[in-house]
């Protein structure tokens, strides 16, 4: 049949160059496949080295390759006939696939990050039009020899999780990390009832752990937002902890409820029995969905001892019947009741495994974290303004979990050319809307506002706001600090005081400790830099919103707030490092015939009086 | 080394392209229609059908910009008896000055009209027997695919392209048609059907490697023009003759070819039509001009063997590249000979630096 797309040259050349290849026999020329958009090479893939009683010498595959190459993907795919059923570490499980293609769909992890196969293939990929094919196709041939003489992994590369068929559309969270798995391990209780929120549509994030009779051992604790949801009556949830990762040999997701029956078993674990125990608790009349957690223990490198437990949601239909599903025994008069569209489940039927993932702190924020001391501080911002609203958001994204928000003023159209907040918070609180936002910009943020001065909050609300060890001062305002000076705490604080020069040219970053700040000696510390400032906007003629009330506005861009906020937040990280005695360090931006070279800390003196 | 991909790149570089065959299908199929709805012509036509390299497939790209040509034979009713060569082509004229003015040419057997995109050569024939009739007015005989676009024909009249399996019918036999031969004014024999059967059947025999086998072949002879003869369809039928059954590839069936030559006819031969044995397809060409080709194909089945028997792919790569010209694709660049099946250099540092960057 005719091609209505040919192959580029580009193409061409990477599909001649696989004829120096030993190992490959091409069996089918490259084929346009319209409705995945891919071009399609069949081949089969052939060692001498690969050992035959775990894998055929001689296996089909699919090469499935984009239409950009060189670049673009290129994926690998075991044929349905004469390839091969298992599924080894570093491939995706190895189901039938669609049934409309020839290839089943365990694709196979060539790329770089698996490094076993660099002792063979550099791991290095090449992106010239001869190399590139080659480098898969070799490095294909390399897998194979590797699956079989099981030396597909190597120890100290990190610990890859069997890959779960998803068939489940709902997605599910939780919070595991090293504490908690020695909580699990001190534990008799391996089985029990799981209560979940659903936190947007179709994500289910679990909030408690009970025990089989229904009694509570462990509430996770999740911040403000997630907090704010309710436990959904809707959904029944299950949760049985496994003694290690469910997988059938090589590295295979159980995918039907025999084969996980099965490696329950294999583990002394009565799949069925606890389930069925469980059952008899639920009350399953108005529910929507049921899931069950499965948990085992996991670890971060291969030759790592198990430091964490993973919970992979199953979605089971409602009013599954295990017995009939498995022994087909005669459903409960009062189930039959409840029980209008019963699926009756076999043990051949796929499991629905549902998307997990472990949204720990620890897990979520290894991209980036601030230290721990930092994180575990309490911090009560005041003021949240332009520079407040910035220094808070990188907080609570860096890690910062308890923080409060103190500030009288309302949100205005003019304060959101370089306020962090939006047009709908308009009119409202400033500290309540930054408080919202920050809250649904980490899971585990607790951050509370105070409406109001501080001076009203500081009468009030006294033994909330004594709760905070790290006390920030953001408003650049005179006024506050003499409050602050003028307030007792009932323990020692950290003060900080951050702002800004004219135009956002300079950052005042004040550092005490003590039981009032020391306003005293932060005005003698600052004011040659006051004197300094005023010679920059003497003769100024300050901005104005609108007309009317002579109303000075501080003028800086956001760029500038938002250098000198991420500038300030980089002293805040070593905080807890410096000595008590008070500090005053200066920034200033670096300008040299218009061109920024960055910033420069120009002062950094300790009070010594 | 039969170097295969290389073969399958070598075979689609000379083939005409998409385009191309579109443009001979409008061609055909606009003629066809016009044929069929024009009142004074229409009585004559029983129907058309394509024929020639293209329907053969074994047609190659035209060289120097030149256009793709097709045969079109054309079916009347005239009785050879009562209309003399002259006479059946002049009945022609009207049709063609209203349809293709300015572009029609009377030539030695046909009528040649040149067009933007396609040379059509419109073939006619006096009226086929009754029996015969039926047949050529098959969709096996009618469609415009060529061989090599289907995967599936028998020359039957219950064929059809759609239905692959096809009823357990014979394949039919063919019959002469008569065609005018102007400058001796009488009608000629020839058979476009038995010559379009014996290529499917011959492919058959060969794993589908015959026609590319032949479009090959008449490659290197486009790049090898002296001699002159033979070209074209006599040189399509002299391989057909010398060309091995069951062959595994391209690069054997081309190999095996000339060296039968070589062997088997060190002297011109005679070349039985397809379904005109009377007719010799070499009887045009020279003594000389079969020396001076035979010569040339001994060097050819030397090279071509020295190609095939080569270990080292790369030096095989560049034989076949000095048979067939620029056209056969060259091997990959960082490869250099005797590096066969570590093609991966490992110990060269690549040149760029991939990764290490974030956004």
């Amino acid at each position: 049949m005719t091609n209505h797309v040919v192959p580029s040259e580009s193409l061409l050349r990477g599909r001649r160059a696989t004829e120096f290849i030993e190992g490959i026999t091409l069996l089918n020329d490259l084929e346009w496949n319209e409705s995945i958009e891919k071009w399609i090479l069949h081949c089969s893939l052939f060692s001498d080295k690969i050992k035959a009683d775990i894998l055929p010498k001689e296996t089909e595959w699919y090469i499935l390759i984009d239409n950009e190459y060189p670049k673009g993907s290129i994926s690998f795919y075991p044929a349905k006939v004469n390839g091969f059923t298992q599924t080894f570490p570093h491939q995706m499980y190895n189901g039938e696939g669609n049934k409309a293609y020839p290839w089943r769909s365990g694709m196979l992890c060539l790329d770089t990050n698996v490094r076993t196969l660099g002792r063979f293939i550099t791991n290095n990929e090449p992106f010239e039009e001869d190399k590139r094919l080659n480098w898969y196709v070799e490095r294909a041939i390399y897998w194979l020899i590797a699956a079989s003489l099981n030396n597909l992994t190597i120890d100290d590369e990190p610990f890859e999780l069997v890959d779960f068929p998803e068939y489940s559309g709902l997605k599910l969270g939780f919070l595991e990390n090293y504490q908690s798995f020695r909580y699990w391990n001190s534990t008799d209780i391996k089985f029990g009832i799981v209560e979940f929120s659903l936190i947007l549509p179709g994500t289910f994030l679990v909030r408690h752990f009970k025990k089989p009779n229904g009694q509570c051992f462990r509430e996770i604790n999740w911040g403000q937002y997630a907090s704010q949801f309710k436990c959904d009556n809707r959904v029944i949830g299950s949760w049985i902890l496994l003694k290690e990762v469910p997988f059938l040999e090589p590295w295979q997701a159980p995918s039907t409820w025999e084969e996980l029956e099965a490696v329950c078993d294999k583990q002394g674990i009565d799949l069925l029995k606890k389930i069925n125990l469980l059952k008899n608790k639920q009350n399953y009349r108005n529910k929507l969905a049921h899931i069950l957690l499965v948990g085992f223990p996991i670890r971060n490198k291969l030759s790592d001892e198990d430091s964490e437990i993973f919970w992979k949601g199953i979605e089971i239909p409602i009013l599954f019947d295990f017995k009939a599903g498995f022994k087909r025994t005669h459903l409960k008069e009062k189930e039959v009741i409840t029980n209008k569209s019963t699926h009756h489940i076999n043990k051949y039927r796929k499991i629905n495994w549902m998307h997990s993932f472990n949204w720990s702190k620890e897990s979520i924020m290894s991209r980036g974290m601030l230290p721990k001391s930092l994180c575990n501080s309490k911090v009560l911002q005041i003021g949240a303004g332009s520079l407040g609203a910035s220094v808070g958001e990188l907080l609570i994204r860096g890690g910062v979990e308890k923080l409060g928000i103190t500030d009288f003023d309302l949100l205005e159209m003019g304060n959101i050319t370089r306020h962090t907040l939006l047009i709908n918070d308009i009119d409202k609180y400033k500290a309540q809307s930054l408080a919202d936002k920050l809250n649904r910009s980490s899971l585990h943020s607790k951050v509370t506002s105070f409406n109001g001065t501080l001076q009203y909050n500081l009468n009030h609300n006294s033994k909330e706001l004594e709760k905070y060890n790290i006390i920030l001062d953001c408003t650049g305002e005179d006024e506050v600090l003499g409050y602050l000076e003028n307030y007792t705490w009932p323990h020692p604080k950290r003060f900080v005081s951050v702002s800004l020069g004219f135009g956002g040219k300079r950052l005042f970053f004040f550092n005490s400790m003590g039981l009032n700040f020391p306003n005293e000696i932060f005005k003698e510390m600052i004011r040659p830099w006051l004197i300094k400032e005023q010679d920059h906007y003497q003769g100024y003629t300050f901005p104005r919103e609108g007309l009317g009330c002579w109303h000075p506005l501080f003028p800086a861009r956001t760029d500038d707030i938002w250098i000198m906020a991420a500038t300030a937040v980089k002293k805040l990280e070593r905080i807890h490092q410096e000595q008590d005695v008070p500090i005053l360090s200066v920034y200033e931006q670096q300008v040299t015939n218009g061109a920024f070279e960055g910033l420069k800390l120009v002062e950094e003196v300790k009070f010594n009086g | 080394m039969e170097v295969k991909p290389y073969f399958t790149d070598f075979l689609s570089n000379i083939r005409l392209t998409k385009n191309q065959t579109d443009d001979l299908k409008t061609g055909h199929k606009t003629l066809r229609k016009r044929l069929l709805e024009d009142e004074s012509i229409s009585p004559f036509i029983i129907t058309t059908f394509l024929q020639g390299s293209y329907r053969r497939a074994t047609a190659v790209k035209p060289k120097n910009n030149n256009k793709s040509d097709v045969d079109v034979i054309v079916v009347t009713n005239l009785d050879s008896e009562e209309y003399t060569p002259q006479q059946a082509l002049d009945l022609f004229i009207p049709f063609l000055d209203e349809h293709y003015s300015g572009k029609w040419k009377m030539q030695g057997r046909s009528i040649g009209i040149e067009l933007s995109y396609v040379e059509l050569d419109l073939v006619i024939t006096s009226a086929p027997s009754e029996a015969q009739k039926e047949l050529l007015e098959s969709e096996s005989v009618c469609i415009s695919e060529s061989l090599e676009e289907l995967s599936h024909w028998k020359l039957t009249k219950s064929w059809s392209f759609s239905n692959e399996s096809s009823k357990e019918e014979p394949a039919w036999k063919s019959e002469p048609l008569l065609i005018p031969d102007r400058e001796a004014n009488k009608w000629e024999e020839t058979d476009p059907l038995a010559q379009i059967k014996w290529t499917w059947d011959k492919n058959a025999a060969c794993n589908s490697h015959y026609v590319n086998v032949v479009k090959a072949l008449k490659w290197w002879k486009k790049l090898n023009p002296d001699p002159k003869y033979p070209k074209g369809y006599p040189l399509e039928h002299f391989i057909g003759n010398c060309c091995p059954d069951n062959i595994s590839s391209v690069a054997k069936g081309v190999t095996l070819t000339l060296e039968n030559i070589v062997s088997d006819h060190p002297s011109k031969p005679e070349l039985k039509d397809h379904g005109v044995p009377e007719h010799d397809v070499f009887k045009r060409i020279t003594d000389e001009e079969y020396e001076e080709f035979y010569n040339l194909v001994s060097n050819a089945a030397s090279l071509a063997r020295e190609a095939l028997d080569c270990e080292d792919k790369v030096d095989s790569i560049n034989l076949w590249r000095e048979l067939f010209g620029s056209k056969f694709p060259e091997p990959p660049s960082n490869v250099t000979t005797s590096q066969n099946s570590s093609f991966t250099k490992r110990e060269e540092p690549s040149s760029s630096v991939s990764g290490g960057r974030f956004g």
